[in-house]
């Protein structure tokens, strides 16, 4: 009893080179075993000890080598089966794979709920009682008081308006339930419906957007390869997926079109492009390679601008990176061909007001390093988040995405003309998700609008 | 005759009748006293049974074993199965009746019932006893001594109609209101409220021009009330609608100044859902015209009830709105519509068997809960009986879960939540409305009707093993392999029913062949399962919290850590379990979390 299967970060919101996420509740082994490949049978599960593992998302694709200890009830801190989980220190990161296990039947974890649940099991003293209580009360303090920030200035509005509008949604499709002897009036037509619950899901997916990092988790984070003609770049590429991706050769302006591919480098997502190299075309072909290779500049989150070590000055080099940074591009410089001239001779290199990473694409040195600099462009993407107007945090985000799912499959229940009572279901596990940010949305919150809206009265 | 009885009922509204005939088939001695044997079972307003919600309520009235299911198939005049559009969850029948036949039949009922006596009287006094109730005193009956005490006093509770800026003590027209037992409540330390609600004017058929209105047959298929009948016995008849015009608007706007509701002289707070005539127009001005139905109120009278204008205006303004409505250009009005204000108790003073928290053995149900409805207040009068005789018989109380029955939503709702307009039940009060069909309530219900003796064992086993054979056809569909599916499968698809797969020769049927009622079990369970499971998910989850009692007298205040607005609410509503302190409103998840810890801490110690 009281044991459903609850999830929550350990280690604090933010960047660390680890992140621990810890699952407890009767269906912890379970649900894991269906979202970490490798986990082991109940029956030859070892408690206590470390594991490895693979996490991989819907499409089987790999989001993070991770390590894991489970516990068995009651040997734990709550006295019911654990999972801790210690992947990349990225919120991401984090934030997906708590996702997969709410997807999977978990809920996240109420303030001091495994406390509460070690105090329940008997793990802790009579005495410690209260500080549990404390504990709770002081959790729920935090959250009410960043709630309060949310309610405040453009992001208050805003959520105000989604709520608004969910609650009218709810209740038009309530209405045609309750009262079907009205007139016309309560009968809300489904192109009205849809076109309502198309405002309501764009709400939330904005709300959700803002949230830098959920579009991170999407999209990963883009890194073009810029630079002159045959300076390495696509044996830079080559070196970052370790296979040929793109075409080598001594020719200037061999990388035409973009070279695209994408990685996981600590925990997130990028997707990287190679570009053709940056000269006075010859022929048109180029010219249009330069073109995209510029657009693709542009786009990009992050650029590897690669400069050859063989160069003894680089004047225009210096000039287009800092022009880039002044537009506030993240950019690192890949000195390549190291092995040619070492890097001790490389003067101008003290120079660049960048990240720079010195590498021997060819001989595959330094592509840690390069690796390295991506990693902390993308905490600085993370941290940029915090800039927004508004932004909403990692459980509210979290949220979001639940009721974002809830408002999509909505759609589908009136696109595959569900009776109202099945649409209002998903209606209604949507504005479930969204309590925490919107707040409670009552059977009397909708009546209320009902007979605001409708003249009701057999 | 005798003095002492096990229950007193005060009352013969639907609750009362309700109340009374529980406790007798229960087994115990019981008196039923109200102001007039010739109101019994009035329908003080519309005449209609059912609709949605409240058609969920009749039908489960009658699989606990209560007689209002029964008495609506009697005297049914117009039956109709509402929302057939949409899914079998909110699917509603609802019954015209004639008013009379189903008085009628209602008294004849309890005149019949063994161990019960009836009594017309006044209830002067309530008599209590340290906190336990002891008696009633009646205008002539000093002295009846009773167990229980059952109250269900309906708007007669200090009733004061309104017409125009007339006033006066009613507690319906033409009949006295109850305000001694009003003063007597107030004496033995309850809480009073008030509400206020309304009818429309009656008019006389023969005076309608019906040929300007719509006419609204009766269906075709009788789907009855109760298991005890199949067909209505009574003629079938048809309404009419029609609607008013921009003449009633104008009458209307013209005359507000005589409305005792914009005067402010109406304190008591109306129902949204049931607004006066007054109401609609002031408050949805660009509505051009408002839908009026007008129903029949039995077949041996004239009177027609005109839905959807109840009013507390002035007569010669009523008279003024009946004439500028399509059709009733020449209507006579039989009786005028008026409003009355009426005392509620307000409700976290009781529990969820009605029992008042505050004098043992007194039970209130019905208007006086802060509801309104014959079928909110027929469900109350029969789990408040039912409650009365276990506890007589020393039995664990009977209380309804929100996953279990709309009769549970409506308690729930009441102890949780004080009303602030008269209580009606609708089904979007129910989270999990797709378990709660009105299709499946004896499913769902008789175990318990059996359980407190009002459900013979007959209809029980039957039920039983109906639900037996849906499961295992359900059971068997899905080990029935066709081709490269199975029969359940295949049931599942839109274009596959449950006749298909035998026409088709897919399956054979079993022996013995199932009823329509069981095809049709089976065809919701195997069609909607993915949302029907989904609600029995969750419905699990909450029986735990119901399942984890809070003690009486359990000091939220003292609790740290509790948040103040939390502390407040708890101490005013002192919930019972931890699933009713969750579900009042400004009680959120974590302040749960606290008492959960102090509950854990509390029962350790005591076990120490």
């Amino acid at each position: 009893m009281w044991n459903d299967t609850i999830i929550a970060r350990s280690t604090p919101d933010g960047i660390g080179a680890i992140g621990i996420i810890r699952i407890t509740g009767s269906d912890t082994h379970h649900i894991a075993r269906r979202i970490i490949s490798s986990y082991p049978d109940s029956d030859r599960l070892v408690p206590r000890k470390l594991y490895m593992g693979q996490l991989k998302n819907s499409r089987q694709e790999l989001l993070d080598e991770i390590t894991f200890i489970p516990y068995i009830a009651p040997r734990s801190y709550t006295g019911e089966d654990i999972l801790e989980i210690f992947c990349h220190g990225n919120n991401i990161l984090i934030n997906c794979i708590i996702s997969f296990f709410i997807d999977q039947g978990a809920r996240l974890a109420l303030p001091g709920e495994f406390t509460r649940r070690s105090f329940m099991n008997g793990k802790m003293d009579l005495t410690q009682a209260e500080s549990v209580a404390e504990l709770i009360s002081a959790e729920t303090e935090q959250q009410l008081k960043t709630a309060a920030a949310m309610l405040s200035g453009a992001f208050g509005e805003k959520i105000h308006a989604l709520r608004q509008n969910l609650i009218l949604l709810i209740s038009w499709v309530e209405a045609s339930i309750d009262f079907p002897e009205e007139d016309d009036a309560v009968s809300v037509r489904r192109p009205e419906l849809l076109q309502k619950l198309e405002d309501v899901t764009a709400q939330v997916r904005m709300l959700k957007d803002s949230y830098q990092e959920g579009k991170l988790i999407r999209e990963g984070m883009t890194v073009t390869i810029a630079g002159d003609t045959n300076v390495g770049k696509s044996s830079l590429m080559n070196a970052l997926f370790e296979e040929e991706k793109s075409i080598v050769t001594p020719i200037h302006g061999t990388t035409r079109d973009i070279v695209e591919g994408s990685l996981r480098i600590g925990g997130m997502k990028m997707v990287i492009r190679d570009t053709a190299g940056l000269r006075a075309p010859e022929g048109l072909i180029e010219e249009e390679g330069i073109r995209r290779a510029r657009k693709s500049i542009d786009q990009a989150d992050v650029v590897l601008y690669v400069v050859s070590a063989e160069r003894e000055e680089i004047p225009t080099e210096r000039e287009f990176l800092a022009s880039l940074q002044k537009q506030g591009k993240f950019c690192v410089a890949v000195v390549n061909k190291t092995d040619i001239r070492p890097v001790e001779h490389i003067r101008w290199a003290k120079e660049l007001n960048c990240t720079v990473c010195f590498t021997s694409a060819l001989n595959h040195s330094g592509i840690e390093e390069v690796k390295n600099a991506l990693k902390q462009a993308a905490y600085k993407e993370i941290d940029k988040s915090h800039q927004y107007e508004f932004t909403v945090n990692q459980r509210q985000f979290l949220s979001l995405s639940c009721g974002l799912d809830a408002l999509e499959r909505t759609k589908k229940a009136l696109e595959d003309n569900l009776s109202e009572e099945f649409v209002v279901e998903h209606l209604k596990e949507a504005s479930a998700s969204l309590a925490e940010i919107i707040g409670e949305v009552s059977a009397e919150h909708i009546l209320d609008t009902i007979f605001e809206q409708f003249c009701i009265g057999k | 005759m005798r003095t002492s009885y096990d229950i007193i009922v005060i009352g013969a509204g639907h609750a009362g009748c309700e109340a009374a005939l529980a406790g007798a088939r229960m087994g115990f001695s019981t008196l039923l006293i109200t102001m007039n044997l010739d109101t019994i079972a009035q329908m003080s307003c519309n005449p209609a049974i059912g609709g949605l919600a409240k058609g969920h309520l009749v039908k489960e009235i009658d699989a606990l074993g209560g007689e209002m299911a029964r008495i609506t198939d009697l005297s049914c005049i117009q039956f109709r199965m509402l929302n057939t559009k949409k899914g079998p969850a909110v699917w509603a029948p609802r019954a015209q009746a004639d008013k009379k036949a189903y008085q009628f039949t209602m008294k004849q009922v309890l005149e019949e019932q063994k161990n019960l006596d009836l009594l017309q009287d006044t209830v002067l006094d309530i008599h209590v006893d340290g906190n336990r109730v002891t008696g009633v005193s009646t205008r002539y009956k000093p002295g009846l001594t009773a167990r229980s005490v059952i109250v269900t006093p309906g708007t007669f509770l200090n009733g004061l109609i309104h017409i125009g800026f007339t006033s006066f003590p009613s507690g319906r027209f033409g009949e006295f209101a109850s305000t001694d037992l009003s003063e007597n409540l107030l004496r033995i330390g309850l809480k009073l409220g008030r509400l206020k609600t309304g009818t429309p004017p009656r008019i006389k058929a023969s005076s309608i021009d019906f040929s300007k209105c719509e006419e609204q047959p009766p269906d075709e298929v009788y789907y009855p009330f109760s298991r005890k009948y199949n067909q209505p016995v009574l003629p079938q008849v048809s309404c009419y609608i029609t609607y008013t015009t921009a003449k009633t608007k104008e009458v209307i706007m013209g005359n507000l100044d005589k409305s005792p509701l914009y005067s402010g002289l109406i304190k008591g707070i109306g129902p949204r859902y049931c607004p006066s005539i007054e109401d609609k127009i002031v408050k949805f001005p660009d509505k051009e015209k408002h839908q009026v139905f007008l129903e029949p109120e039995g077949i041996n009278t004239e009177e027609i009830y005109v839905n959807g204008i109840s009013s507390s205006l002035p007569q010669d303004v009523q008279e003024q709105i009946i004439r500028s409505i399509i059709g009733l250009e020449e209507a006579v009005i039989m009786r005028y519509a008026y409003g009355i204000e009426y005392d509620f108790v307000t409700t976290d003073q009781i529990k969820p068997t009605l029992e008042t928290r505050s004098i043992e053995g007194l039970y209130l149900a019905g208007q006086i809960n802060g509801t309104s409805g014959y079928e909110e207040a027929a469900a109350q009068g029969l789990m408040a009986g039912i409650n009365a005789g276990l506890k007589l018989r020393g039995a664990e109380p009977f209380i309804l879960g929100r996953h279990e029955a709309y009769i549970g939503v409506m308690l729930d709702d009441l102890i949780t939540k004080i009303p602030t307009e008269p209580y009606r039940m609708f089904t979007s009060r129910a989270e999990f409305r797709l378990l709660l069909r009105q299709d499946n309530a004896y499913q769902r219900l008789a175990k318990y009707g059996y359980d407190a003796g009002l459900i013979n064992s007959e209809i029980y086993t039957e039920v039983e093993a109906g639900i037996q054979r849906v499961k295992n056809e359900i059971d068997r569909l899905n080990n029935t392999v066709y081709q490269d599916t199975t029969a359940l499968k295949l049931l599942r698809r839109q274009d596959y029913t449950y006749q298909r797969l035998i026409s088709d020769g897919i399956i054979v049927p079993p022996e013995p062949a199932l009823s329509d009622p069981e095809i049709n079990d089976v065809e919701i369970d195997i069609k909607y399962e993915g949302y029907i499971a989904r609600q029995a998910h969750q419905a699990e989850k909450l029986v735990k919290y119901e399942q984890w009692p809070i003690p009486d007298g359990f000091d939220f205040s003292a609790v740290i850590g509790l948040r103040r607005e939390a502390k407040d609410k708890l101490v005013t509503n002192r919930p019972t379990t931890l699933g009713q302190a969750l579900r009042i409103p400004g009680v959120n998840p974590a302040d749960i979390q606290i008492i959960m810890v102090y509950l854990e801490r509390a029962r350790r110690a005591e076990s120490l």
